[in-house]
């Protein structure tokens, strides 16, 4: 275990809160984002991410060190927030992800013209946004918590294989958007 | 299947974080020189790459992390004690003389006592008993002698010996510095104490 927050999780686990503290502080923005990631639902997102540390505060003494804390931390965060969407919105389960790639929106500008770079990101965010959650949630973990394929197939339960063909398949249904908005811009002038 | 095809597939990994083993990225580098429709697919890739890889996060409000704290300083929740598992420097030679103590036990001779002998009589079943461990103990003698006891023996124990080694290695890799000390503490604890039991004798 190499991770930079040992010494704080050690003392967090001998009961010491402000150590606790100084962990939230760490985390909460990876925790609160995850959670978004899965409900879609900044309030929901919140009380998720509440749960999340205090359950960690309560179980934390649990967590042996066999992996990282980073990715005991977000299977916890994952974990509540299933849990969470299954109580609130039983129905989100049923969305069909390649519907939803389909149908994301279009933007009023071309995508790949390289002056537009600030916009063309803008907009590719906002498809992110609207991404199914297993999409969101591996790019989350993916590019800005940095964690390897095999972490986030430890933290989502999911073989390694399928975290790279989320991933791969989000990355290719936003170029494929990218492409048919050029071609359109393109149809129009 | 058709050379674009198989270059588009690969693409994402290959533009994102050059997963691809190396013979393949070549070939990929080879087809993105000689086919502009790739090119311009991976330069599409490119920018959903640097989108994805600076998407924004969102701030958590002050109120969550207040939130917290007030309720873990005002011991609102109680905290779960784990349940301590033996740490590895322990249970790995305890199971592995539970393993020798089990084969060697397996490998004993059949000692030809009579399990449950009815203590009526005292001093008859005691004598009868003593008679079978006795008997057990020439047989043992006896088939110690022969080269498959031994063989078997020092097969089991170069097992059981790598077995736990191989287990101890791989758990000392994975543990922290925390237990590291713990171990090195405990193996100068013992050394002192074989000291001074050696130093008594």
């Amino acid at each position: 275990m190499n991770d930079p927050a040992d010494d704080l999780v050690r003392r967090a686990q001998d009961g010491d809160a402000a150590a606790f503290g100084a962990l939230l502080k760490r985390y909460e923005q990876g925790v609160y984002n995850l959670a978004y990631g899965v409900l879609g639902n900044l309030q929901e997102a919140q009380d998720a991410a509440q749960d999340v540390f205090l359950r960690v505060w309560r179980y934390l003494s649990s967590f042996r060190g066999d992996s990282a804390f980073t990715t005991w931390l977000y299977r916890v965060t994952v974990n509540t927030c299933l849990n969470r969407r299954r109580k609130l919105r039983p129905q989100l389960n049923q969305i069909d992800g390649d519907a939803v790639l389909a149908g994301l929106p279009a933007p009023t500008f071309d995508p790949l013209d390289a002056t537009m770079r600030r916009q063309r990101q803008e907009y590719l965010w906002s498809l992110v946004d609207q991404l199914p959650e297993k999409y969101r949630v591996v790019i989350l973990l993916f590019y800005r918590e940095q964690l390897s394929y095999d972490e986030i197939a430890e933290v989502l339960a999911l073989p390694l294989g399928t975290v790279k063909a989320h991933l791969n398949r989000a990355r290719r249904a936003l170029a494929r958007r990218l492409r048919e908005e050029t071609e359109r811009h393109h149809a129009s002038l | 299947m058709h050379p674009c095809e198989l270059c588009q597939q690969h693409l994402p990994e290959y533009v994102s974080d050059g997963g691809l083993p190396g013979s393949l990225a070549a070939w990929v580098a080879e087809h993105l020189d000689a086919c502009p429709a790739c090119r311009e697919y991976a330069e599409r890739l490119r920018c959903v790459e640097e989108a994805l890889a600076s998407y924004p996060l969102r701030v958590p409000p002050p109120e969550l992390s207040a939130h917290v704290m007030e309720r873990v300083a005002g011991g609102a929740v109680e905290r779960q004690e784990a349940w301590r598992w033996l740490p590895w420097d322990v249970w790995v030679p305890l199971a592995a003389l539970m393993c020798a103590v089990i084969f060697a036990a397996l490998s004993l001779p059949d000692p030809g006592v009579a399990v449950g002998v009815p203590i009526v009589d005292g001093g008859r079943a005691w004598a009868e008993w003593s008679r079978g461990i006795a008997d057990w103990g020439a047989a043992i003698a006896r088939q110690a002698q022969g080269p498959d006891f031994w063989g078997a023996w020092i097969a089991a124990s170069l097992v059981l010996l790598a077995l736990g080694l191989s287990v101890a290695v791989k758990g000392w890799r994975h543990a922290d510095e925390r237990v590291h000390r713990q171990v090195q503490d405990r193996i100068s604890d013992m050394t002192e104490w074989l000291g001074g039991l050696l130093g008594r004798a």
